[in-house]
């Protein structure tokens, strides 16, 4: 698994330090210890590690689809303690007693996680499962959360600030500024909400019309949460007091040139705001800086694009000269910034002020973001810190 | 309080046949009429049936002189196929039926439609209200003559003041009985599906549908409302309720063989228009539960185990076609009873009258 190497402390035998723990098989353990212990990550006897931030977390298991970071980590807490156990009771030299109660242990552990997948499948399978109206499926989000949490703390390493700005409950609308050719930018602000928000609360991300004609994505992305963006479902959510997020920019967004990043396209007709305006919901406005730069967008195939009727064919350093491997984004590092809401709950306006209003707010939202994007380009030293 | 006459179109079809009996029930509706262009196989307690068809020229009259108020509009043949006769019957039909009412002292004429009007695709909403533009140009006949329906209507109800009209659109009906498309396409063993699409469906009791068609012709309401029950389901799951397997078949393949197969009569099989597997077209069902003030019973997930659970069991069930009782062959044989029993009784006592003489003697 390339993941496993890339993430966690797995075993690099090139180090000099090694753990000062032997191995079940009863040889020296090779594995790099955990800074400020003479014990690796897994032979650390008790020692508090930090998931998801820290530097030895279970985050190394991210390919693997563990339903429950909390749950994982108890459960190997539990394997550790009952290896110490049987390892004081038993003198080291009798490696073939430890080993089988390892084995037995671990098979056991495999055989649970195992009965926990096919019990998903088997209520797929039966009909016997639960989403919501907009085709939300909160077991499926909680069974690729790891995957997520892969992306959000190890890969793009999602710095979030303006958390506070997000109200814990009710209606609000959030806009966000769009880019990075595949837009990930709608799972990482989700993400940001869903894990770091005091009470965390699902995010409907508003999706481009063309991604709801795409098999399978279009499944995948309403399973996750996400909805289309039209006027009459943005006003719904909001009437339901859901907290739904927009990007005015649409595809000239995603479809920018690398040239242009971090210019704001035009933000639609305003439709965003005449919702907001309907439903009386306050708008926050969200800037993400990293996400423009995962996919450097050097050239537009615009023949073929118009050929193949798609807004874009993207050219980029990895795209397509290699494949399907350069659709893997750059790891950048991403900033997310919530501003605090912009309140038109009680605003007094006269039909025919409508349209001023809306353009008038449009351009408010749009400057709020640009100037947030500009004030975290000024800090930023590189893409990738 | 005036009491009700009612004109039920399509009283030998399916539906017809259910709410004609609920109706008969009510005390409040004087008359009923029903009408079909064939006879029903059912008796009825006291329905007066005339097998006409709604181009009948003296259909106005008729609703004059039984004073009709309301007319309950039922008679749609689905077809698969693109038959002139059948756009005859419903599209004309229900035009010929609205002149009539409109020559007539009729207040209200209550139709029967479908949220497959509004068409499914990708650029609809995942709610449909009531007012949301229908669908412009369907492939399928069912659709396309419901459209063409209630295009009319639209326009009709713009133009005339009387009658009023009030527009039951039904969200898929499904239920133990009733043949709807829905339930042609979700009872074979291996359903069709479209690849990678697994829209959004509601579903409709069949019980539901006969209580709102009875609500709306009892409480005098009017406008346009989708009924449908609680919540949505994606149609993988209802087809998974039911242990139907899906065969994802990739869209172009099942439009090319709706375009072979309508041209024979193998169309029956494939009621949905594949549009409908890809897209969603659920209704929006606020009005319905705040201005038509009409809840059903079922929800969508209910309705899907109630069919399937009745699927299950039809297997095992006697096969009873044509052998009901008569309502009111049943009525008559009491009646009968009661009058042999009072002509013994009475013939008893005579008896016994005779015996006592005898003795005294």
């Amino acid at each position: 698994m390339a993941k496993r190497n890339k993430v966690g402390d797995s075993p690099e035998a090139s180090s000099a330090v090694t753990c000062a723990a032997n191995n079940a098989t009863g040889t020296r353990c090779r594995n790099r210890p955990a800074a400020g212990s003479p014990f690796c990550w897994l032979h650390a006897p008790q020692g508090p590690r930090a998931w998801p931030g820290g530097s030895a977390g279970i985050g190394g298991l991210g390919g693997m689809a563990f339903s429950d970071p909390e749950q994982v980590e108890r459960l190997l807490r539990q394997i550790l303690d009952e290896l110490v156990s049987i390892r004081i009771a038993q003198a080291p030299s009798e490696p073939l007693a430890d080993e089988k109660a390892l084995r037995a242990l671990m098979m056991e552990k495999v055989l649970d996680f195992l009965q926990d997948k096919m019990e998903f499948i088997r209520r797929r399978v039966d009909g016997e499962y639960e989403v919501d109206e907009w085709g939300r499926d909160e077991e499926f989000i909680r069974e690729i959360r790891p995957l997520v949490q892969f992306f959000y703390y190890k890969y793009w390493r999602v710095s979030v600030s303006g958390l506070e700005n997000i109200p814990s409950e009710g209606r609000a609308l959030m806009v966000a500024n769009h880019s990075g050719v595949i837009p990930w930018d709608a799972l990482m602000i989700t993400t940001a909400v869903a894990e770091e928000h005091p009470r965390p609360r699902p995010v409907r991300g508003l999706h481009l019309t063309m991604a709801s004609e795409i098999p399978v994505l279009n499944l995948l992305m309403a399973r996750m949460g996400m909805v289309q963006a039209l006027p009459e479902n943005a006003a719904r959510l909001l009437a339901h007091d859901e907290l739904a997020l927009v990007f005015p920019e649409g595809v000239k967004g995603i479809g920018k040139l690398y040239s242009e990043r971090y210019q704001l396209a035009r933000f639609g007709r305003g439709g965003f705001v005449r919702v907001a305006l309907q439903t009386k919901s306050p708008i926050i406005p969200v800037s993400v800086v990293g996400a423009e730069e995962i996919h450097p967008h050097l050239h537009n195939l615009e023949t073929l694009a118009s050929l193949l009727k798609v807004p874009y064919v993207p050219m980029t350093p990895t795209f397509p000269a290699l494949g399907p491997l350069g659709l893997i984004p750059l790891p950048t590092k991403w900033y997310i910034h919530f501003d605090r809401p912009i309140e038109i709950q009680n605003m007094n306006y006269r039909p025919s002020e409508e349209p001023l209003l809306v353009s008038k707010l449009t351009n408010q939202v749009r400057d709020v973001i640009q100037k947030n994007i500009w004030e975290r380009l000024k800090k930023r030293k590189s893409v990738f810190r | 309080m005036k009491k009700r006459s009612v004109l039920v179109t399509g009283a030998a079809h399916y539906w017809g046949g259910r709410l004609i009996p609920l109706l008969e029930e009510d005390p409040d509706i004087d008359t009923l009429i029903g009408l079909d262009y064939r006879k029903p196989d059912q008796p009825f307690k006291r329905l007066e049936f005339f097998q006409i068809e709604p181009h009948h020229p003296l259909l106005a009259e008729l609703l004059t002189v039984a004073g009709v108020d309301t007319v309950c509009h039922l008679l749609f043949e689905e077809a698969y196929s693109h038959a002139e006769e059948i756009f005859d019957l419903n599209v004309m039909g229900f035009m010929d039926l609205l002149a009539a009412a409109a020559a007539g002292e009729t207040r209200r004429v209550v139709l029967m439609s479908d949220t497959k009007v509004y068409g499914a695709s990708s650029s609809n909403p995942n709610f449909l209200d009531e007012s949301t533009e229908l669908a412009e140009r369907s492939t399928h006949p069912y659709v396309s003559d419901r459209v063409e329906i209630e295009k009319f209507a639209d326009r009709f109800s713009r133009q005339n003041e009387s009658p009023r009209l009030a527009i039951l659109r039904f969200a898929n009906i499904l239920g133990p009985q009733a043949d709807t498309p829905m339930r042609r396409f979700l009872t074979p063993p291996v359903v069709p599906t479209a690849f990678g699409f697994d829209p959004m469906f509601q579903l409709t009791h069949e019980d539901d549908v006969l209580a709102a068609l009875v609500h709306a012709i009892k409480n005098e309401v009017e406008g346009v409302y989708n009924v449908a029950g609680a919540g949505v389901m994606p149609l993988s799951q209802i087809m998974r309720i039911g242990d139907r397997t899906p065969l994802p078949v990739g869209s172009p393949a099942i439009r090319f063989g709706n375009f072979l197969f309508q041209k024979t009569s193998f169309p029956d099989s494939l009621p949905l228009a594949p549009e409908y597997l890809k897209f969603p077209h659920v209704g929006e069902t606020v009005r319905m539960r705040e201005d038509l003030q009409f809840v059903p019973v079922r929800s969508t997930r209910e309705t899907a185990l109630d069919f399937y659970e009745h699927m299950r069991l039809a297997r095992y069930l006697p096969k009873r076609s044509g052998m009901e009782s008569d309502p009111v062959a049943s009525e008559h044989l009491e009646d009968y009873i009661q009058t042999r029993r009072r002509d013994a009784g009475l013939l008893f006592e005579l008896m016994e009258e005779i015996k006592g003489h005898g003795q005294e003697e």
